[in-house]
Parts: C-alpha cells; sequence; structure tokens
C-alpha cells in the first residue's frame, strides 16, 4: 500500500505480557502477540479473525497503544506511537477510539448517557461551552439512531436494552470524530436480529465519517459486510491475510479451512452430517508448539518439516499472504 | 416412533414487582422419541422459561404453572417433587443449563464432581462411582487423566463437555440443552455439536436444543419451534421452517442470518421483543409485523395446520 493512503502500520509487533519467573528464574511470558504485521488503510476496514486465546484482542490494544508492545514498530500517519508514553500519547487517545464487546461492563452505571458522551469532549476540551457540547452530544446520539436525543441523554445505562447500550458506545466512539476504531467483537453479546441493525449502523457511520475500521471477531460470518480485508490469527501470529471474500470462498490456510468449515449456515442438510473439524484446543501462549503453531491439529502435518521450522507469511497470489508449507516450498 | 413428550397448554407466568410476567403463555406440542426440536427466537421470548417449565424446576416466584406435561407416558403435574426427583431428575430427563460450564465447582476435580450422581442416586461407594465417572468421561471423548484435575485446568469446550457428562450420567434419555454452545469458539463449538449429534445416535437420545440462532438449530434438529413473547408462534420440520416459513417473525429471523457465501443483504426486525409483563393484545408480533391488518390487533391467532408437519399461529394463515 503506498505511504499517502496508509493510516497506520505495525512491523512486526510483539506484546508479551510477564507472569513471574519460571524455575530457573528466567522470566516466563504469555507471547499473547508474537511478531504481526498490520497495514490499515485511511478508511479502509479491516478484520482479524481468530479464537478466543488467539491474541487478537491484545493485537487490536496495542495498535491503539492500550498496551506497549516489547519490540516492533507502530506508525499512525508515518509517525512512531509504539515508543510514546502516555502524556504524548493524548492527541493519539483522540485519533483512535475502541467499542468494546460487552455493552454491560464498558458503560459506566453511575453516568447518565449525556455525561458518558460528554466526558470526551471535555477531556479533550474540545467543547466550548455547555450548548455546544448538549449539541454534539445530541448529534452523536441521532448518529446511533437514538431518537428523540433529550430522552436517551438523561438515562443510565441499566434503563436501556443491549442494543441501546451498544448504540451508546459506539457514539462514545465516534463522538471524537476519530480517523480509526478499534471494534472488538461488537456485536457477539446481541441478538440475531439485533445485530444486524448495529452492524448496519457501525458500517453506515464509518463510510459516512471515513473512519478506517479494525473489527476484531471470531465470527466469519459477520466480516464481510465490514471488512475488505481479512487476517487470520492464530497463536499470537498471523497465520492468513487477504481480500476477505477471496479468503472465504478458498481459504488456504488449514487452520482458515477449518474455521470457515465450521461456520453453521442454516441449511437442513446440515443435520445429516458431521463438520470437519480438528479436534484439540488452540495452544498455550507460554510455551507455543516448535515449527507452524498449528502443526499439533492439523490434518495435513508435513512430517520433519512443519513441527521443526516455522513457515513465513509469504505472498502467494496478487495481495493473498499465507504462512504454510502446502503452499509455500 | 413414539411420542416422549407432550405439551398441552403448557403455561408459566411469574411474579415480579412489575406484574405478572407471562413467560411460557399456553404452547402445546409433541416430540417424538429420538427426535430432536430446537427451540429458537430472541432473548426474552421465553426459550429458557420453557425448559425450566419441562423440567418443572420451578422459580420461587412462580404465580401461574398450569397445562398437561405428560412424559414417558406419565402426567408429570400430578407428581410430586419426591416423585420427581427419585425417578425423572437426571434419569429419565435432563438438562444442561446454560452457562452451566462456569458453574462447576472450582475446589472439587472432576473426578468427584463426575462421581457424585452416582454415590447420591445409586449409593455406589466411593471407588465404584470413581470407575463410572472414569466411563463417563469416555462416552464424552476426554481423556482420563482428568479425573484429577480442578475445573480452572480446563478448557471451555473441555468443561462443556463436562457438564454434558454430568447430564448423562444417569442416562437420561430425554435432555434439554439450553445454548450449550454459545460461549464457545466456532471450532470448539463445531466440535460440540458433533459429539452431541454422536451421543444422540449411541444413546437413542431425545433432545430438546435452546438456541437463538438459526444456523446452529439446523445442526441438530429434526423440527423446529420459533418462539415469540411466550408463544410458539411457528413449529414444523427444519426444511419447512428453514425453506419454506411461514410467520413473518420467522422469515423475519432467517433473513437476519449471515449466510457465510451468499451476498443477501441482513435484515432486521425494526422494534424489539414485547414485555412479557404487558403483552400487546392480539398477535403478539403485530407491533413489529410487516404484514400487520386490523384484526392482528384484537384477536389473537391460533395454531393452523399448513403441511403435515407444520403450524403457524398467523391470521394470514388462517384466512387461507
Amino acid at each position: 500500500m503506498p505511504a499517502e493512503t496508509l493510516l497506520l502500520q505495525a512491523k512486526d509487533v510483539k506484546t508479551w505480557f510477564s507472569i513471574g519467573r519460571g524455575i530457573v528464574g528466567k522470566s516466563v511470558y504469555v507471547k499473547a502477540v508474537d511478531g504481526v504485521s498490520v497495514d490499515v488503510g485511511k478508511g479502509e476496514s479491516v478484520a482479524v479473525v481468530g479464537e478466543s486465546g488467539s491474541g487478537k484482542t491484545t493485537l487490536g490494544k496495542t495498535l491503539l497503544r492500550l498496551y506497549k508492545p516489547i519490540s516492533g514498530e507502530i506508525l499512525y500517519d508515518s509517525r512512531r506511537i509504539d515508543n510514546l508514553n502516555e502524556d504524548q500519547l493524548k492527541w493519539y487517545r483522540r485519533e483512535a477510539q475502541i467499542i468494546y464487546q460487552d455493552p454491560f461492563g464498558s458503560l459506566n452505571p453511575f453516568f447518565t448517557v449525556e455525561r458518558i458522551l460528554s466526558e470526551p469532549l471535555s477531556i479533550h476540551n474540545i467543547a466550548k461551552h455547555y450548548s455546544e457540547m448538549k449539541e454534539m452530544v445530541n448529534q452523536a446520539l441521532a448518529d446511533v439512531k437514538l431518537e428523540p436525543p433529550e430522552m436517551f441523554a438523561s438515562k443510565h445505562p441499566h434503563m436501556l436494552s443491549g442494543g441501546q447500550r451498544q448504540r451508546v458506545a459506539i457514539a462514545r466512539a465516534m463522538i471524537l470524530k476519530p480517523k480509526l476504531i478499534v471494534a472488538d467483537e461488537p456485536v457477539s453479546m446481541l441478538d440475531a436480529s439485533v445485530r444486524v441493525e448495529i452492524m448496519d449502523l457501525l458500517k453506515g457511520l464509518q463510510e459516512k465519517y471515513k473512519t478506517s475500521l479494525i473489527y476484531i471477531t471470531h465470527d466469519l460470518a459477520t466480516i464481510k459486510y465490514f471488512s475488505q480485508t481479512l487476517y487470520i490469527m492464530y497463536a499470537g501470529k498471523i497465520v492468513e491475510s487477504g481480500p476477505t471474500r477471496e479468503i472465504l470462498k478458498e481459504p488456504l490456510h488449514p487452520y482458515t479451512q477449518a474455521l470457515v468449515s465450521a461456520i453453521p449456515d442454516p441449511n437442513p442438510e446440515n443435520r445429516k452430517r458431521y463438520r470437519n473439524v480438528p479436534a484439540g484446543e488452540p495452544p498455550s501462549a507460554v510455551s507455543p508448539p516448535s515449527g507452524c503453531r498449528f502443526h499439533p491439529r492439523c490434518p495435513y502435518l508435513i512430517k520433519g518439516k512443519c513441527e521443526v521450522e516455522e513457515p513465513q507469511l509469504i505472498e502467494i497470489k496478487g495481495s493473498r499472504r499465507v504462512a504454510c508449507y502446502l503452499h509455500t516450498k | 416412533m413414539s411420542v416422549l413428550l407432550s405439551l398441552k397448554g403448557l403455561t408459566l407466568y411469574y411474579r415480579t414487582r412489575r406484574g405478572v410476567v407471562k413467560a411460557v403463555d399456553g404452547v402445546s406440542f409433541d416430540l417424538k422419541e429420538g427426535s430432536c426440536l430446537s427451540l429458537v427466537g430472541e432473548s426474552g421470548c421465553g426459550k429458557s422459561s420453557m425448559a425450566y417449565a419441562i423440567m418443572r424446576l420451578l422459580p420461587r416466584n412462580t404465580h401461574t404453572y398450569c397445562g398437561e406435561l405428560i412424559f414417558d407416558g406419565k402426567n408429570l403435574m400430578d407428581l410430586t417433587e419426591n416423585d420427581l426427583r427419585r425417578d425423572f431428575w437426571l434419569k429419565k430427563m435432563a438438562m444442561v443449563f446454560q452457562g452451566a460450564m462456569n458453574s462447576l465447582n472450582p475446589v472439587l476435580n472432576i473426578g468427584e464432581q463426575l462421581a457424585e450422581p452416582f454415590t447420591i442416586h445409586l449409593g455406589l461407594d466411593k471407588l465404584e462411582a470413581l470407575k463410572r465417572a472414569a466411563e463417563l468421561l469416555e462416552l464424552v471423548r476426554l481423556p482420563n487423566s482428568l479425573l484429577d484435575k480442578y475445573p480452572h485446568e480446563l478448557s471451555g469446550g473441555m468443561k462443556q463437555r463436562v457438564v454434558i457428562a454430568t447430564a448423562l450420567s444417569l442416562r437420561p434419555k430425554f435432555l434439554i440443552l439450553d445454548e450449550p454452545t454459545s460461549a464457545l469458539d466456532v471450532i470448539t463449538q463445531a466440535n460440540i455439536i458433533n459429539l452431541l449429534k454422536r451421543l444422540q445416535e449411541e444413546l437413542n437420545l431425545t433432545y430438546i436444543f435452546i438456541t437463538h440462532d438459526l444456523g446452529l438449530s439446523s445442526e441438530l434438529s429434526d423440527y423446529i419451534a420459533v418462539m415469540y413473547a411466550g408463544k410458539v408462534v411457528e413449529l414444523g420440520d427444519i426444511v419447512s421452517i428453514l425453506t419454506a416459513p411461514k410467520h413473518p417473525y420467522t422469515q423475519k429471523l432467517l433473513a437476519a442470518t449471515p449466510k457465510l457465501l451468499e451476498d443477501a443483504k441482513l435484515e432486521f426486525i425494526p422494534g424489539s421483543p414485547p414485555d412479557l409483563a404487558y403483552p400487546p393484545p392480539g398477535c403478539r408480533f403485530h407491533p413489529r409485523c410487516p404484514y400487520v391488518m386490523d384484526v392482528c390487533k384484537v384477536r389473537e391467532p391460533e395454531p393452523v395446520k399448513v403441511s403435515s408437519e407444520h403450524y403457524v399461529s398467523c391470521l394470514l394463515w388462517e384466512r387461507v
């Protein structure tokens, strides 16, 4: 991607968490993100997909600099942000926002909706006076279709339904008109019917304000509504990346294939067949398997190769990349 | 196949500060032995309450509980709680509760938890019970080495398998599964569904599978019952429901389910399910229904048979 269209670029980012010392006195780390490179264009929407424990949330939070990576580079608009401290990051907090998964836990229960939405405005000194702030809050509520805004502004989170709370969370993220939003499973806790409504809303706002979106999820079925580009993450590594539609149509990495085949479409034929998915669980992030991290569960294991040497993420055709010896010799 | 479970006008109301909540309101259906029925619908439409009503596991604030509940030839309504405990719960009917994997006892190891039903119900000694616990682990395809592990050492998928094993400990023939995979990852979910399919074949189990995901329901079900605001609004075999849904609510639910490869635009259902303390008069779906007629606001629809195993409660279908 040419530099002028690039908003965020992560190069070989590692985020490890220390969990004390092992028996020989060496520090033991959870390698949540272990060498990940991601490009996000201006106004582009990318998805990071993986199971729980794959490190996708840690990656999202590292890109927002809520975590500090232990190595690697993160460039935002060609400025390095991976080595800045909290004070130096204040401008970035305004540019980049997050939407959390759980709208029941992410809103302060003691605040009214108005206070929830006006807090970012006062922290960043954006509204000059009360009426201006009020106007921005109302606009943000109207943006997320909580209308009439006056009615919702005075409510507390417990008076709202799950879908309405998630709208407030979206409004809070959007009110600063950020250039980048990380949405961490924003619809996974909602009912199917509400889910579509929230996805439409988020997508509409993203297009309206030309915001870049990093959509983090474990649900492949919802990503094509959001994202042109897809990164598949497994045990702290990207195992496949490329255009969403191409990957869904023809997944190359065995792990991606498993993810795709595990998704239940509503089809009466499902009743009769067993899903062809690998048994077992994602590996521990403290001591991941040698070589390819998927090799203990992989049905196409190449003995003497996959468990010895780690496959690199290599471009194979067009903009598709995969880290697997089946495709990269 | 004989009918294992038959409901007629099963009703469960709760007493709350807001008034009487009509969680299950006159539900009738028959379930054949060895088959699986899915209960689908949005949150708050009474799916879990229906499970409690069928199991006769009633919360303390029960206001009304009535109707006919015939299981295995006996009307459970006539029995005392002691009868149920002695002859039915766990022995003939069991339930995997929603989120049960997070309510395993953290200070007991898996072996102790799995052995408990055998010591309590069958009076086995500890060694014998542990042997049976090991068999249970084998049944759900978990290694024996888990017997002396504690819940925190297990992954979500393993915990869910342990919970399923507990429910199957005394070999019931009927199992209610309340959202058994909703907190799991897709691959783990697919593995659990595979397991449930195998168990059904091996043990000839009858399932009621509660989910809000129509895609997932198609994995296990022979029949699907769509619930809305305490009522079953459509019930039918899986092919009819998924390919020719009749009730506007079912049609909307299907249109809101994402498909992996199709590009159809997803729709959503405006509004939200009604407050079950004050459900709307007439058809309960009428405030959200795109085809609403004046009569829908006053008259409650009765189930209409549209084909041999397909019933719908909608006035659009009553007229033809």
